[in-house]
């Protein structure tokens, strides 16, 4: 019940009370007789006190007029008797105090009603604006036991990490606890007399409420109050308990969205950096054979040279111009990836030794300064590949060993059987792969961050590798020890 | 506050579906009220036969009614409720056989809220049924108030239209009779229908239920006491008093969470009562 300021109360019950001694007056004016008239003018200041202070105000002030009556008709049936007349008071006097309970009980409910919607709006101002969810939840405590008129309100809720937050911080409900019970249940649990009150001869009541959203419970709510909780007491919690779980929903739908948005938007920068940076590297990858093929061509055109020299002139042209196609090979398959209008495979009986020999023989021709050997046993199964795509991952993976070896070092290729699947690894002795750079290797745009390395690429050739060995039914995994060198191993489907 | 740090948040209070907790029960011990019980008969039967003087009754009936509302309410606290029920009920004997030697050996009354309080300290166990101090001390204020003014308006509402006299003379017979009301009839009514019957209603059910329950059951103690006087207006004024009276314990001892706040306003009302002549 909403109190009136208490200048304002002082001033209202005097006028109650002096309408109760007026009305008791008047009945001792008609000579004080059990069946009285005035006697009916004591509902005025009932209905009054009822309606301004509630159930207590009604009671109190029938009870008042009760005794101040009762020594009228108490007299009155001493002299008289219980006749009709005193039955008739008797009765007057029970209306009154029935009169002011029902209309003090309609009060106090409509104002409840109105605490309870007053407590919505309050949940959603702790939870809807930019306060963080911990505050909120003190807020919505202090709400509440002041609202609810409760000795203790708690919440706590279930994060999806399955750590806890309360307002007190963080602190989980503990296994076999009426919080936890409710948790699981999504249940409303109403204790009558709980353990540990804090007055041993009053029981402890207590309600907890499951914050449900959708079909799970996100919290609970408990409250403690020494009055207990009315039916009408516990549906109001229960709804109250589905606006938290509501607000904390939308909250937490927020927060992922927010945070989704945030990597998002990292992400996003991320590929901008690494186009930016794609761009810088393919316009100086394009540029160096370029300038390459430029320069020997204008050698050939303006001046005369002896057949050896132009025929290594020549070589140097064919080799740039090979390089030059690579680029723009790797260049159109990313942008057919890119666009979703990748070439489907078409596998066919591959056997992988020539495959391997083909493509040391090609390696060595280009590069005597490095050792190609092949571990290959004769009874190796056929792959089941897509020819062209193979020949493309192998010169990938071996280009990208020749790249990051020293002279001298051994490129070895080793063909193994494991299960259904081929294994095709390429190892070299070069610089390795540092430790936090590994799980990276494969994406699009990636480069390995090197020191000191001349070494170039455009962070595609693995990205295409892993593609296309996907696309063939297959998977790719690398081993690498910085310093030491690197294995990529290509697990493909064998001929069954 | 016992217990309090145990289970203080309430998400944390200990729960198991199969057992609903519950905080207090109340025991009936058969053989001891068995006893009390029978020895009244027994002295009725006597006194009936012509063998005993109706004072002998009088006198077992003390310890014997009130002994029985003592005993079940420390048998519903106290596991060791045994000697402290018998040397209530021993106090209570000897307090009404001093009280029919001399009019001043009703002070052996004194003896048992003395006694009771005793225990009370000595057993937090029975701060349960309300035997230990209230939580605010302006509770006992609140309950000489209640008392004094039942009493006032008692006082008043007799003399002015029942004619009764108000007269604490003579003195030794205003004595036993406040005596006996410190020592037996308060005491026992508080501890039983305050600390047993109400305490273990309210576990259950609303404060004003639980007040009905007690206030009633108060009442049809009062309606069966053989000293009560018969005469219709008497009873209805009686029960008047005495229902208010009650309903104010109930009240007390729900705010207090002790018998003290109730007992004093009891006390108020009896003081009054046993003022009237008439």
């Amino acid at each position: 019940m909403r109190h009136p300021p208490r200048r304002l109360a002082f001033v209202e019950w005097a006028a109650l009370l002096s309408m109760v001694v007026v009305a008791t007056a008047a009945s001792m004016w008609q000579d004080a007789g059990p069946d009285t008239l005035p006697r009916h003018l004591y509902i005025v200041p009932t209905v009054w006190a009822a309606l301004r202070f509630g159930l207590a105000g009604g009671i109190a002030m029938a009870s008042l007029a009760a005794f101040l009556d009762a020594p009228l008709l108490l007299g009155a049936i001493e002299t008289w008797g219980v006749d009709r007349g005193a039955v008739e008071a008797v009765v007057t006097l029970g209306l009154l105090a029935l009169v002011g309970g029902l209309a003090g009980s309609l009060a106090d409910r409509a104002s409840r009603q109105r605490e309870r919607y007053e407590a919505v709006l309050a949940l959603q101002r702790s939870f809807g604006g930019a306060v963080p969810l911990r505050e909120g939840l003190g807020l919505t405590n202090r709400t509440l036991a002041r609202l609810l008129r409760a000795e203790a309100v708690e919440v706590v809720i279930d994060r999806e990490d399955g750590t806890c937050l309360g307002a007190a911080g963080p602190r989980c409900l503990a296994a076999g606890a009426a919080g936890a019970w409710v948790a699981a249940h999504a249940r409303s649990l109403y204790l009558r007399d709980a353990p540990a009150g804090t007055v041993p001869a009053r029981p402890r009541r207590v309600l907890l409420v499951p914050l449900v959203a959708g079909e799970r419970a996100v919290g609970v709510l408990a409250a403690e109050r020494a009055v207990g909780f009315s039916r009408d007491d516990r549906a109001a919690l229960e709804t109250l308990g589905a606006q938290i779980a509501l607000a904390l929903e939308n909250a937490r739908l927020q927060d992922q969205l927010e945070a989704k948005v945030a990597a998002a938007t990292r992400r996003l920068e991320e590929l901008n950096r690494a186009k930016s940076e794609f761009v810088s590297v393919a316009s100086h990858e394009l540029r160096t054979p370029l300038t390459s093929l430029r320069g020997f061509s204008e050698l050939l055109l303006t001046r005369r040279y002896g057949e050896a020299e132009t025929r290594r002139f020549i070589e140097v042209i064919h080799a740039e111009a090979e390089r030059l196609g690579r680029i723009l090979d790797n260049l159109l398959d990313l942008a057919r990836i890119e666009s979703g209008q990748r070439n489907e495979p078409r596998p066919v009986p591959v056997s992988i030794r020539p495959l391997l020999e083909a493509q040391v023989e090609s390696f060595q021709a280009q590069d005597a300064r490095r050792w190609f050997r092949i571990f290959a046993p004769a009874d190796l199964p056929r792959l089941l590949v897509d020819r062209d795509a193979m020949e493309r991952i192998l010169t990938n993976l071996i280009s990208n060993a020749v790249k990051y070896s020293p002279e001298g070092s051994d490129v070895r290729l080793v063909a193994t059987v494991a299960g259904g699947m081929v294994d095709v690894s390429v190892e070299d002795q070069g610089v390795g792969i540092p430790e936090d750079a590994v799980p990276h290797v494969f994406e699009r745009y990636y480069r390995v961050p090197r020191r000191g390395s001349g070494a170039r690429g455009l962070g595609l050739g693995l990205s295409l590798v892993k593609s296309l060995v996907e696309s063939n039914g297959g998977a790719i995994r690398v081993e690498s020890s910085p310093g030491a060198g690197s294995r990529f191993t290509v697990s493909l489907p064998g001929v069954p | 506050m016992p217990g309090w740090s145990m289970y203080s948040s309430p998400l944390a209070i200990p729960f198991d579906p199969s057992a609903p907790p519950r905080q207090f029960r109340m025991s009936c011990p058969v053989w001891p009220l068995a006893l009390l019980s029978g020895a009244l008969a027994l002295a009725a039967f006597g006194a009936w036969l012509g063998w005993l003087d109706p004072r002998v009754v009088r006198i077992v009936a003390v310890p014997s009614a009130h002994g029985t509302l003592l005993t079940v309410a420390l048998a519903s606290a106290d596991p060791r409720w045994r000697r402290h029920a018998a040397v209530l009920t021993s106090l209570l004997a000897g307090a009404a056989v001093a009280a029919r030697v001399s009019p001043w050996g009703a002070l052996a009354y004194l003896a048992v809220p003395l006694a009771l309080s005793g225990i009370g300290a000595r057993e937090p166990r029975l701060a349960i049924i309300g035997l230990g101090l209230p939580r605010r001390w302006r509770t006992v204020l609140v309950g000489v108030a209640a008392g004094v003014f039942l009493g006032g308006h008692l006082l008043l509402s007799a003399s002015r239209t029942f004619g009764y006299e108000v007269r604490v003379v003579p003195l030794d017979r205003y004595l036993v009779a406040l005596a006996y009301d410190v020592g037996a009839n308060v005491v026992s009514a508080e501890c039983f229908f305050r600390g047993v019957l109400f305490n273990l209603a309210q576990r259950r059910w609303s404060f004003g239920v639980s007040a009905a329950l007690a206030t009633g059951a108060a009442l049809a103690r009062y309606l069966v006491d053989p000293a009560m006087p018969r005469a219709v207006e008497t009873i209805v004024g009686a029960m008047f008093y005495l229902t208010l009276e009650n309903a104010v314990s109930c009240g007390l001892f729900w705010w207090s969470g002790s018998l003290l706040p109730g007992s004093v306003a009891g006390l108020g009302f009896f003081a009054a009562y046993r003022a009237l002549h008439g």
